[in-house]
């Protein structure tokens, strides 16, 4: 169960729309908003959803980039050696 | 996960993005916690680019399971981006090297520590004048520093080379010949100063984008009428991820960055705006040929560089390189400018960093708050090991040179090696020694933390007959170059092992080792001293000191030796504090003075020269030659450029005439190729490529169209694609509305995949000066493969 916390940040005219979508998504948590961010922790089944997630996130209207700021990843597999 | 573990993990989480977005906490709310359950974290900085970002490393069961951005770290604050958040996962490919192996008739065979180092250390010593290492700058710096010491004093051949000759060669050469010293002057602060950034060729969105995001992000929180005057500028060869965020795109045509650079200097000169006090009492003028010439002669030298000249040439509009001048002749503007690759990796490199110092010397934009220009690094230590170690073929500790008998005296002094073992010949640079390793005039090689089977210019010439010769390969994951070894030998990767690394702005970083190496992965330092160890003990010459002693002995305060050429006592040893801290001392009669290990240890990093003041507290320099913030500015200069080669304080301004490229597209081969990295993939990809979300977001490369290219071409999205050089070619599938936007005539490929090695294509040719080859322009066709 991957755990990560993220700074949204979006264009001002977006923001209100923006921090509306996020509140809604039920893997994602709205834990602080600025005028110029939005943070957010994001909990997801596997890393694979975690990116999915994550690129939803930045294909949202207004959003203009995102900051990683923490990521916990055990989930005790082994990445495949994949060249 | 249980409840409470997943309760304490979400609120680490929580906080580490509060502590990001700069709201205040409580006390001890953030940090380094230690779970019940035993996680700890620990600092390390990150094992990727140069930007040198804080990582908090959180273990548990000796297995790394969390990072975060260290809010503690004044580079990033807390944050990370997509590659550093990934960190930990590179530690933890299915695929990990974790034996030595050796090929005996084409096959690999899993064999003994103890063999590898007697197979090696007898091939080095049959043939030790021809023997080489070759590293890069993600070596640490105890590591580069052994190796200098092996290779110079050791088998005194002085074939020691970093694949930072491929990636800023350029930039230290550029330094050097502009300052006399090596290393920017300025600090990731001015980002938080300036009002203007202009990027030189240089995709920071993805390529360094906690440093993007400080700029970006500071000027979107400013309130309208004061977010108008930050002005970001982005001059290139290829619309980005920067150029979305970009308020003025420049494209130009490949190669005529030397024009516009040029072109604002010669406006300078004429509208009469250059800081005129600045250039008389710090700058001198110098022809391109290094003869000395008068600021009436560099005028003249200008007139080549008119608006309507420059703009013919260039392709930018007079009305842009008009408002760059205006912008550099503007007393009230304060400008960063920024480059990496797009500039480095040039014909002309060298001259290329000489004209943006040149317009920011002119402008008298340099050593003031928020004003300076600043070449970015690729790799984690290419400043602190590549450049400041020395491990370059010419080069020896903290600045020094093979070439001189001052220098190898000290460094022979220091290593109590025997007068005369430094070689006074430089080696060969990387292009020369990859081209006498195919050629046979070197015999061997020891490939460590890189991967060149991948990564040089020109692979079929450079590359050939690698696998006939003796080639040691020092690595963590199989790679293009592994398959190519007699040797390979399974290494410790970042938090496995200590390490200290040197960032783009001359913060040394230190870390401790946080979790055991898989099964028999061992440090690269322990492996170069167990194979010197059993060179000395087979009476080879070169590895005894002054005394008979073991050269490259690892020795306690008390001066005994300690026996750390055997890993069980290795594991016991700090090694790297007694390496690092022999080192220093080279640094401190160089202006580059080094903190001690232990200071380091107590701190997030800290930018040289450091030194104690008065009360005893070490003290870093954030910018340097700057009175008041570096100690060895002299009381009352202001501004000292203390290493002129001329003794007189002052910086150089060059006349740098534009020189076409070495190959352009003609009839046959019609289009530009440029090459370049991915925001998810650092470097070669040997890395990211095993982390399993890297890789699910970019797996495969692909040749990226202009849509009108690729419309006149019938091209589209997904086409397999032939792009054929005079040297190679490589099928790579077609992005027309991709990520990026080459501009027309030209296509972009990236390099990170082992599986289109498109240095197939690319060509060798390099700047005269740095000796860095052009990865960005070479003329290629493409044809739909059906």
């Amino acid at each position: 169960m991957p755990i990560s916390s993220l700074v949204v940040h979006a264009e001002e005219r977006c923001h209100s729309n923006v921090c509306g979508l996020l509140n809604g998504h039920p893997a994602i948590e709205v834990v602080h908003v600025s005028e110029s961010a939005i943070a957010i922790v994001t909990e997801t089944p596997d890393g694979s959803v975690d990116k999915l997630l994550w690129r939803q996130i930045e294909a949202l209207s207004g959003v203009t980039h995102l900051e990683l700021v923490y990521h916990n990843f055990e989930d005790g597999k082994e990445y495949h050696h994949v060249s | 996960m249980s409840p409470n573990r997943r309760d304490f993990i979400r609120q680490s989480a929580q906080l580490a993005a509060l502590a990001a977005m700069g709201v205040s906490l409580p006390e001890g709310a953030a940090g380094a916690v230690p779970l019940p359950d035993g996680l700890h974290w620990q600092k390390a900085p990150c094992r990727f680019c140069g930007t040198g970002c804080g990582v908090m490393v959180g273990v548990q069961g000796g297995r790394v399971v969390a990072v975060q951005g260290d809010p503690d770290n004044g580079v990033n604050k807390g944050l990370l981006c997509a590659k550093g958040y990934h960190a930990g996962g590179i530690l933890y490919g299915k695929d990990r090297l974790t034996h030595p192996l050796i090929r005996k008739n084409g096959v690999y065979e899993r064999t003994s520590w103890e063999e590898a180092i007697e197979v090696i250390a007898d091939a080095i010593m049959a043939d030790s004048e021809r023997f080489s290492i070759y590293g890069s700058g993600q070596w640490t710096v105890p590591e580069g520093y052994q190796n200098a010491k092996f290779i110079k004093a050791g088998l005194s051949n002085n074939h020691l080379e970093p694949n930072a000759r491929l990636c800023m060669a350029s930039a230290a050469v550029g330094l050097i010949s502009t300052f006399g010293v090596d290393e920017p002057s300025g600090c990731y602060e001015d980002l938080d100063e300036c009002d203007t950034v202009i990027t030189w060729g240089n995709n920071w969105a993805e390529m360094h984008p906690v440093l993007f995001s400080r700029f970006i992000d500071r000027k979107k929180a400013l309130p309208k009428f004061q977010a108008g005057r930050m002005t970001y500028i982005d001059m290139a060869t290829r619309k980005t991820r920067s150029t979305q965020s970009a308020d003025i795109y420049m494209e130009f045509v490949p190669q005529t960055d030397m024009v516009i650079a040029n072109c604002i200097c010669y406006q300078l000169l004429k509208n009469d705006t250059y800081d005129k006090e600045f250039v008389a009492k710090h700058t001198r003028f110098q022809a391109d040929d290094g003869s000395e010439m008068d600021l009436e002669a560099f005028r003249t030298f200008l007139e080549d560089y008119t608006l309507e000249k420059a703009s013919a040439l260039s392709g930018v509009s007079v009305g842009h390189l008009k408002m760059l001048g205006d912008l550099f002749g503007d007393p009230k503007r304060k400008v960063v400018s920024l480059w990496c690759m797009g500039l480095n990796q040039h014909t002309r490199g060298t001259a290329m960093n000489n004209l943006v110092y040149n317009v920011h010397l002119l402008a008298g934009k340099i050593g003031k708050p928020g004003s300076t220009p600043f070449s970015l690094t690729g790799q984690p230590s290419a400043c602190g090991t590549a450049r400041e170690v020395g491990t370059f073929a010419h080069a020896l500790p903290s600045g020094r040179l093979v070439a001189n008998a001052e220098h190898r005296k000290e460094c022979e002094d220091l290593w109590n090696a025997v007068p005369g073992a430094i070689n006074p010949k430089p080696g060969f640079h990387t292009i020369q020694l990859f081209e006498a390793f195919a050629a046979g005039e070197v015999t061997g090689m020891w490939v460590q933390v890189t991967n060149p089977g991948q990564s040089m210019p020109h692979l079929h010439k450079n590359l050939a007959n690698a696998d006939e010769r003796f080639l040691v390969v020092s690595d963590v994951y199989p790679t293009a170059t592994t398959r190519l070894a007699k040797v390979v030998l399974p290494s410790a990767l970042w938090v496995e092992k200590n390490g200290v690394f040197g960032n783009s702005e001359r913060r040394t970083q230190q870390w401790f080792k946080a979790v055991d190496p898989p099964e028999e992965a061992r440090d690269d330092v322990w492996q170069v001293l167990a194979v010197a160890h059993r060179m000395f003990e087979k009476g080879f010459k070169g590895l005894r000191d002054r005394d008979g002693n073991f050269l490259l002995a690892i020795r306690d305060e008390s001066g005994r030796e300690i026996e750390a050429w055997k890993w069980e006592v290795f594991k016991t040893v700090n090694v790297d504090r007694i390496l690092y801290n022999e080192y220093r001392t080279l640094t401190t009669k160089k202006h580059k003075d080094l903190a001690p290990y232990d200071v380091l240890a107590a701190h997030h990093g800290l930018r040289w020269p450091v030194v104690q003041d008065d009360s005893g507290t070490w003290r870093e320099t954030t910018r340097r030659f700057v009175e008041g913030e570096d100690p060895f500015v002299e009381k009352g200069k202001g501004i000292q450029f203390y290493g002129a080669k001329a003794g007189d304080d002052k910086a150089i301004i060059w006349a740098r005439p534009y020189v076409a490229p070495p190959e352009v597209p003609d009839e046959e081969y019609p289009l530009w190729l440029c090459t370049g990295r991915v925001l998810e993939h650092w470097h070669t990809g040997t890395m990211t490529q095993r982390v399993r979300e890297l890789h699910n977001a970019m797996p495969r490369a692909y040749v990226e169209f202009h849509p009108m290219d690729a419309n006149e071409l019938g091209i589209q999205d997904g086409d397999k694609i032939r792009v054929q050089s005079r040297r190679g070619a490589m099928v790579l599938p077609a992005w027309v509305r991709g990520r990026g936007m080459p501009e027309r005539g030209s296509v972009f490929v990236p390099f990170f995949d082992e599986t289109k090695l498109i240095n197939e294509v690319t060509l060798d040719a390099y700047c005269p000066q740095s000796k860095q080859p052009d990865y960005k322009k070479c003329a290629v066709r493409v044809e739909k493969v059906v």
